[in-house]
């Protein structure tokens, strides 16, 4: 499995397709957290990642199709997933190194984020007037969200050979399922004051989260979201090789 | 113990038309077996198989193992180039081979012995620093032979591995098979009868999923009295 999340790390950063990821991804952060006006820190008035936050899933919404979009689909157009399968690995473990190295760039691009953190403790006035517990748990919660999205992204890129419509498949369920459902959820509110669909939100879930509240289910939830997309790209691959 | 390969009752269906129609042979140590049939055979659906590529009916027994019993392990035994010879062409030769080599459970000295010897073996000497995305055609081929072979396995299937590739390069592949099959079992499919004349001591005939001849070439020229392996191969089809 290691071997699989070498190759792809490799793969990520051997080509100027993943140079050209983290730097979109923090120049978009860069400007909505620190200089368009609407949005700013500085604006905000309280010491608080908030505005980070709130924006970072909707970036990662494209970010994660984009660096799953060719971890299978492209594999099989190539022919090469064959070449993996022919060797003494099992699918599990082909998937799984997949899956994590996408995961593992995502968090890097998370973890580089912390000198936000350090910015706003020091800017904060008196310095360090932060409510740091909030960002730790909101950290969490944006790392099993991406995990989530990872999971969901490399399901796509294994039902086709096109990179393109695996972006667009992924990028979609991800907005689905973090906003859309919320818009479900809305119409259905009119007829209902407590939703059940609700609970299968990804904003329900990561919102918790910055809120500072360490929900048991919330995290299960994500779990869940994790292992399933992943069975389901087994089972879809499993059902190629038959 | 000598390696062998039984293959029994073996059958394949893709929906519902039949790509393999339980077709068993058996191979030993030291035979090179050609594969020949029309497009649609069934010989690439064999490779496949024999490489588990895919889910079949029936058992093959590698040196006794069951390919559909065992564990993983069992695809150390077996060395597979794929028809059109895929490669990760964005990594460097030697990287590959280390990726190969590693999926297979080489490690340190004993990855670099092997990598050391295929490059040799394969001709690739001077290469192992080039990105495989600016070798020729004859070299690529070459490299997808020495994957095959880096692991030292007990069979190697090789599926039209001299498509594409010009009258020289052709040769050039020939001998690399002809050098590697020392010891091994190899099976390869071909269109050109020719190159089956030229490697193997052993063809199987396949039409429509099923075997239409198993024997040795030598039996083979003997009982039709010299005749090339086209006219042999239209005078069964015919019959």
């Amino acid at each position: 499995m290691f071997i699989i999340f070498n190759k792809e790390i490799k793969n990520y950063f051997d080509s100027l397709y993943g140079f050209v990821m983290v730097v979109i991804f923090f120049l978009i952060n860069s400007l909505i957290v620190w200089f368009f006006p609407s949005t700013n820190v500085f604006q905000y008035g309280f010491g608080s990642l908030d505005v980070f936050f709130e924006i970072v899933p909707y970036i990662f919404m494209f970010i994660v199709p984009a660096l799953t979009m060719k971890s299978i689909s492209e594999e099989k157009n190539l022919g090469t997933f064959e070449i993996l399968l022919s060797q003494p690995i099992s699918l599990q473990n082909i998937v799984f190194g997949k899956l994590l190295s996408s995961w593992f760039i995502s968090f890097l691009l998370v973890f580089f984020t912390f000198p936000y953190w350090i910015s706003i403790y020091n800017l904060s006035n008196p310095i360090g007037n932060i409510d740091s517990l909030i960002i730790i748990n909101s950290y969490l919660g944006l790392i099993l969200l991406v995990g989530s999205m990872n999971s969901i992204g490399i399901f796509f890129s294994s039902l086709s050979q096109n990179q393109i419509l695996s972006f667009i498949l992924s990028a979609f369920f991800c907005y689905f399922l973090y906003e859309g459902i919320d818009m479900i959820n809305y119409y259905d509110s009119i007829n209902y004051s407590d939703s059940f669909i609700n609970h299968f939100s990804f904003s329900h879930h990561y919102l918790n989260f910055t809120r500072g509240i360490l929900q048991l289910n919330s995290l299960i939830f994500f779990l869940i979201i994790i292992v399933l997309f992943f069975t389901m790209t087994l089972f879809n691959l499993k059902r190629e090789i038959k | 113990m000598k390696k062998n390969l039984k293959v029994n009752l073996l059958s394949k269906l893709y929906g519902r038309k039949k790509a393999l129609n339980k077709i068993s042979f058996n191979i030993n140590e030291g035979e090179i077996l050609g594969l020949v049939g029309k497009n649609g055979a069934g010989k690439s659906t064999t490779l496949k198989i024999l490489s588990s590529l895919l889910d079949f009916e029936g058992d093959v027994l590698i040196s006794g193992m069951s390919l559909k019993n065992s564990d993983i392990s069992i695809k150390k035994k077996i060395g597979y180039l794929s028809e059109n010879n895929p490669l990760y062409t964005d990594l460097y030769l030697h990287e590959y081979l280390d990726l190969i080599g590693n999926l297979n459970g080489l490690v340190d000295k004993e990855l670099y012995k092997r990598k050391q010897l295929v490059i040799k073996l394969c001709g690739l000497t001077g290469f192992e620093s080039k990105k495989i995305k600016h070798l020729s055609k004859g070299y690529k081929q070459r490299l997808g032979v020495a994957c095959a072979f880096i692991h030292d396995p007990e069979i190697l299937i090789l599926d039209e591995p001299t498509t594409g590739l010009d009258p020289i390069q052709i040769v050039e592949i020939r001998e690399l098979i002809k050098k590697l099959s020392h010891n091994k079992i190899v099976i390869f499919s071909s269109h050109l009868l020719s190159e089956v004349n030229e490697i193997c001591n052993r063809v199987i005939f396949l039409d429509d999923g099923i075997i239409i001849l198993d024997s040795s070439l030598k039996d083979l020229k003997k009982k039709y009295k010299d005749s090339s392996l086209e006219k042999i191969f239209d005078t069964i089809i015919n019959n």
